[in-house]
């Protein structure tokens, strides 16, 4: 374990000099992240200027599950972006490079990029939440705040998984790219309260793909509109479901894997 | 100037996509995802107001709104950004450079080959979706020949704009050396600015009004807008015309950018 943390501080050092280098690169890829957020808030903004409310979510609320949503996602996003490259480096026999190495492969993958762009999703969502949460009218105590953290780790480590398990589908298909960026979109629908969207999409994003579990319920823990410890649960065996099944499924492509020859 | 040998860059581009079949199948899904999410978005809106009306729009106008955006997405589709991207990072563009053909018309020739095979795709399901939904009848929509003339007119003038605005900004990559974060800064802007997050009329009449002027609207926005009968006569004919000024001016500015930037640029091996 120890092993492993320096070596990913090595490769984060690594990546950071190269950050500091590419001064432009780091402010563009921040810059767009930020927009995006805004873009959200913006259609929030202006919807919310012809309705009160939106089945029962007030204006803070909405703000406030969209800055939430921003927290799980910022944070995979930050650590284990280069899950992306998979595909590519299945199709273009780069993986052999990471086979022939005394560590891990997968977590060679992880560590090789640290995702700075991300930092754009953490502040926004830190912000939003920051500033909407005293029209909120909770006090959260201790326990609540450790929850919650935790509930934030267990939504990261759901995008992680559902991430792995697509583009470990690459090891048959040589190309997944398109059934990740499809089933990442998914999570769109959790940027806002779900109960807004009909049943059939709100048991999509509870039972099959997991999403709901990333944001909308640890949000709700927050507000008081669900059990905490219930949702800890449900949220566990999620995490550990998508979890076990991507790591089967990465292991079982990398038993099988041929490489692409140079 | 013959465009005869450009045309191989057309078909080749097509043919590349041609290969990749499966990923078109699961475009389709990804296109699909985004509009049943828009649209489901704004059913829950338009459930939530006391009204029916929102700036103009009833439900019904604002899913063919959604519907249509979608298409004239499709359909304007270009990115530079990619192409410039992939022969700047491999160093192939010196090699370009120095072949007898011209880097822009082939960049331009191979960007339609791309877009020609989406659209060959996903035109006919996303035409058969807007006409099965039957919301052209309910928003009032009566589609004729002249009509119809006039949005492809409208269409092809956004393609051009879009083309050359992303050829503009795309001309970054050769300073900066960012891809992921300006394709999206690109993206996430012209879609905001072009009406595809929330239609131009939605926003403060000032800033709607800007927009207006800029060369984003006149990507989606006017076609859609114009075929769906909300611009019309005298100021149908004075946006075709601001539209064809933007295909020239922005045609100039990309001519003189990509001029600049072969000038000044730096490739790493090749």
């Amino acid at each position: 374990m120890k092993r492993f943390f320096k070596i990913y501080m090595t490769f984060t050092s690594q990546y950071i000099k190269r950050l500091v280098h590419y001064r432009l690169d780091f402010a563009i890829g921040v810059i767009s992240f930020v927009f995006v957020q805004f873009s959200g808030i913006l259609l929030i903004t202006l919807v919310f200027q012809q309705i009160p409310d939106l089945n029962g979510y007030t204006f803070e609320q909405m703000v406030f599950f969209y800055g939430f949503f921003q927290l799980p996602r910022g944070l995979d996003h930050l650590i284990t972006d280069n899950i992306w490259l998979i595909p590519n480096k299945i199709r273009k026999g780069d993986l052999d490079r990471h086979l022939l190495r005394p560590i891990d492969p997968l977590f060679q993958i992880i560590a090789e990029r640290f995702q700075h762009e991300a930092l754009g999703e953490l502040i926004v969502g830190g912000l939003l939440i920051a500033i909407t949460f005293p029209s909120l009218g909770i006090t959260p105590t201790l326990p609540m705040i450790g929850l919650i953290v935790v509930l934030i780790l267990i939504g990261s480590l759901i995008y992680t998984s559902l991430k792995l398990l697509t583009a470990s589908i690459s090891f048959w298909t040589m190309n997944s790219m398109q059934v990740m960026v499809t089933v990442y979109n998914i999570s769109d629908f959790a940027k806002y309260p779900i109960t807004i969207f009909p049943t059939l999409i709100q048991t999509m994003i509870t039972y099959v793909v997991p999403f709901a579990f990333v944001s909308f319920f640890p949000a709700s823990v927050l507000l008081n509109q669900a059990n905490g410890l219930s949702i800890l649960f449900q949220s566990t065996l999620a995490c550990m479901i998508t979890g076990s099944c991507a790591l089967w499924v990465w292991n079982k492509g990398l038993r099988g894997y041929e490489s692409s020859g140079h | 100037m013959s465009l005869r040998p450009y045309f191989a860059f057309f078909k080749a581009y097509f043919l590349v996509y041609l290969a990749y079949r499966v990923q078109v199948i699961l475009w389709f899904f990804t296109n699909a995802l985004e509009i049943a999410f828009a649209m489901l978005l704004w059913t829950a809106i338009y459930a939530s107001s006391s009204v029916d009306v929102l700036y103009g729009f009833t439900l019904s106008d604002m899913l063919l709104y959604q519907l249509l955006m979608t298409l004239s997405y499709s359909l304007t589709d270009m990115n530079p950004i990619d192409t410039l991207y992939d022969d700047f990072n491999d160093g192939k563009i010196a090699m370009s450079l120095i072949k007898p053909v011209n880097y822009e018309i082939q960049t331009f020739f191979q960007n339609l080959g791309a877009n020609a095979f989406r659209n060959m795709v996903l035109l006919l399901p996303m035409i058969g979706i807007i006409l099965v939904s039957g919301l052209l009848n309910s928003s009032n929509v009566s589609l004729s020949l002249a009509s119809l003339g006039l949005f492809a007119l409208s269409i092809v003038m956004g393609l051009l704009i879009n083309y050359f605005v992303k050829f503009v900004f795309s001309n970054l990559v050769f300073y900066t050396e960012a891809s992921f974060g300006l394709w999206q800064l690109q993206a996430i802007v012209i879609s905001l600015l072009a009406g595809g997050i929330v239609p131009l009329h939605f926003f403060p009449e000032v800033i709607a009004n800007v927009l207006r002027l800029l060369p984003f609207a006149y990507i989606q926005y006017v076609p859609v807008m114009a075929l769906m009968g909300r611009i019309s006569g005298s100021e149908l004919t004075s946006a075709l015309l601001i539209q064809s000024i933007w295909v020239g001016v922005l045609a100039l500015l990309a001519h003189l950018v990509w001029k600049h930037s072969i000038e000044h640029m730096k490739v790493n091996g090749g």
